[in-house]
């Protein structure tokens, strides 16, 4: 562990605090993937602990899992000269990527989601979103509600209305 | 050229049937396909139908939406009227077997608990990668999923993938619907004034009129067949890349099942003037959806 300097650009590993205080370190060149530490680190607000009141640390580990994998296999991509070996690699990656989200339950998913969008992980959340888009294509609100266990809020006459006007995307 | 078997398989109705948000239309063709198509076509194909309506049933289970239910309902009534007697009972069986354990697994779903709200711009993310119906239909869920579906900027995503590059041979027709698509992104850019794009889909939508929209189904001049359609682009992967220059022409269930026993190279070359003379006949094999004049 390096001791506190005051050059930004000594660190090469940050200090992220999950929501229940468990400290995660991450190399810079791997942070850099989110938006938000991105900034800070160009801003130069990066030293000691990077308090991410939105994240917990189950969820936090995911994203750094992501995040490394994600930049190991940027590493490769430069050693590779063969058009068909990056493709492969780019194929490999979409099936970890698929694999990666497909075994997380619901909860863990939209943990996921608000850390990911929290963090500013453009690649991630678009990858959970697409698995939840994929849970709510052509289901009727009635199986997402159940599925997502939603409860309803519309009085009686509200849902009645709502339900005629969309009609016409059903005719 | 290609036989009524293959054209058939071309339709990948089968595989169709294992996305959940896909059965109830490929239900509903193979529904038609039985009465209209079945007491027509080769042994081979005949028993090929026949086992993807059993297949139809033995999926039901996963397919947990009251769409797919009654689809298959309809596909039972179809199998009931169509199929020789021996087969009939057996599809009957795998019905029955199939609800069963669809309303099993509704129960099971019920007694899951814990959810967690997802903020408004999650939602909306999430939602522009949904398709117009089931944008429409999240809208239902509940107030904050009604707000994010009717975000703006998603139906303007879904104008401009519906309207804004039409198909439309017409040109004049094209460059109405540009020219309105101008006109409202000025509007928007300009006057800062705030389009309802919802509403403005609404329109369009309701004045095209026509079915083709829903079925899902086109005729992709790539693939020189019927395909699957993921927001009005033809969803094999060769098609990708440049689904902007394909030609996807939009079909209609009875064309579906028409295509089946016609040659498919005659549907593709046959004029867009000739079908919107008889665009009411069964016969028909290609009509545009009007735009609204």
């Amino acid at each position: 562990m390096s001791t506190p300097s005051s050059s930004v650009f000594s660190y090469r590993v940050l200090k992220l605090k999950s929501s229940d205080g468990e400290i995660f370190e991450v190399k810079q060149t791997v942070a850099v993937q989110s938006g938000v530490l991105k900034q800070m680190m160009e801003d130069g607000c990066t030293e000691g602990e990077i308090p991410l009141n939105n994240v917990d640390s189950p969820t936090l580990a995911k994203i750094i899992e992501w995040c490394n994998k994600h930049h190991d296999d940027d590493v490769e991509g430069r050693v590779l000269s063969q058009e068909k070996e990056k493709e492969k690699e780019k194929a490999d990656m979409k099936r970890w990527e698929s694999e990666f989200i497909d075994a997380l339950n619901r909860d863990e998913l939209y943990f996921l989601l608000i850390g990911s969008n929290y963090m500013n992980i453009k690649e991630l959340l678009d990858c959970a979103a697409q698995k939840v888009a994929g849970m709510v294509k052509g289901k009727t609100p009635e199986a997402i509600r159940e599925m997502f266990n939603i409860q309803s809020d519309f009085t009686e006459e509200e849902e009645k209305a709502i339900r005629k006007e969309n009609q016409w995307a059903f005719n | 050229m290609s036989n009524p078997t293959k054209r058939y398989q071309n339709l990948a109705i089968n595989e169709a049937l294992s996305r959940i948000y896909r059965y109830p239309i490929a239900c509903k063709e193979l529904s038609l396909i039985l009465r209209r198509v079945y007491n027509k076509v080769p042994k081979n194909l005949q028993s090929l139908i026949f086992q993807d309506t059993l297949t139809a049933f033995r999926l039901l289970p996963g397919v947990q939406t009251c769409n797919a239910v009654s689809a298959a309902h309809l596909l039972l009534q179809s199998a009931e009227a169509a199929l020789p007697k021996q087969k009939k009972n057996l599809a009957v069986t795998e019905f029955k077997q199939a609800m069963v354990a669809h309303k099993r697994r509704c129960k099971a779903r019920q007694e899951e608990e814990g959810s967690v709200q997802l903020p408004q711009d999650v939602l909306v993310h999430v939602f522009s990668f949904l398709d117009m119906q089931s944008l429409v239909s999240v809208g239902l869920v509940s107030w904050s999923c009604n707000l994010a579906a009717s975000d703006s900027h998603l139906w303007q995503t879904h104008y401009a993938i519906f309207f804004g590059n039409s198909n439309n041979p017409s040109k004049t027709k094209e460059q109405h619907s540009r020219r309105e698509i101008d006109t409202l992104l000025k509007e928007d850019t300009t006057a800062n004034s705030c389009i309802d794009w919802r509403e403005a889909f609404k329109r369009a939508y309701i004045g095209n009129s026509s079915k083709k929209l829903t079925s899902n189904r086109g005729f992709c001049g790539h693939c020189n067949a019927i395909v699957w359609l993921d927001n009005l682009k033809c969803s094999n992967t060769h098609c990708g890349v440049k689904s902007q220059n394909q030609q996807i022409k939009l079909v209609s269930l009875c064309q579906v099942v028409d295509y089946i026993l016609d040659d498919p190279s005659s549907i593709a070359s046959s004029s867009d003037s000739d079908s919107e003379s008889d665009e009411e006949s069964i016969t028909s094999l290609w009509a545009y959806p009007k735009h609204l004049q």
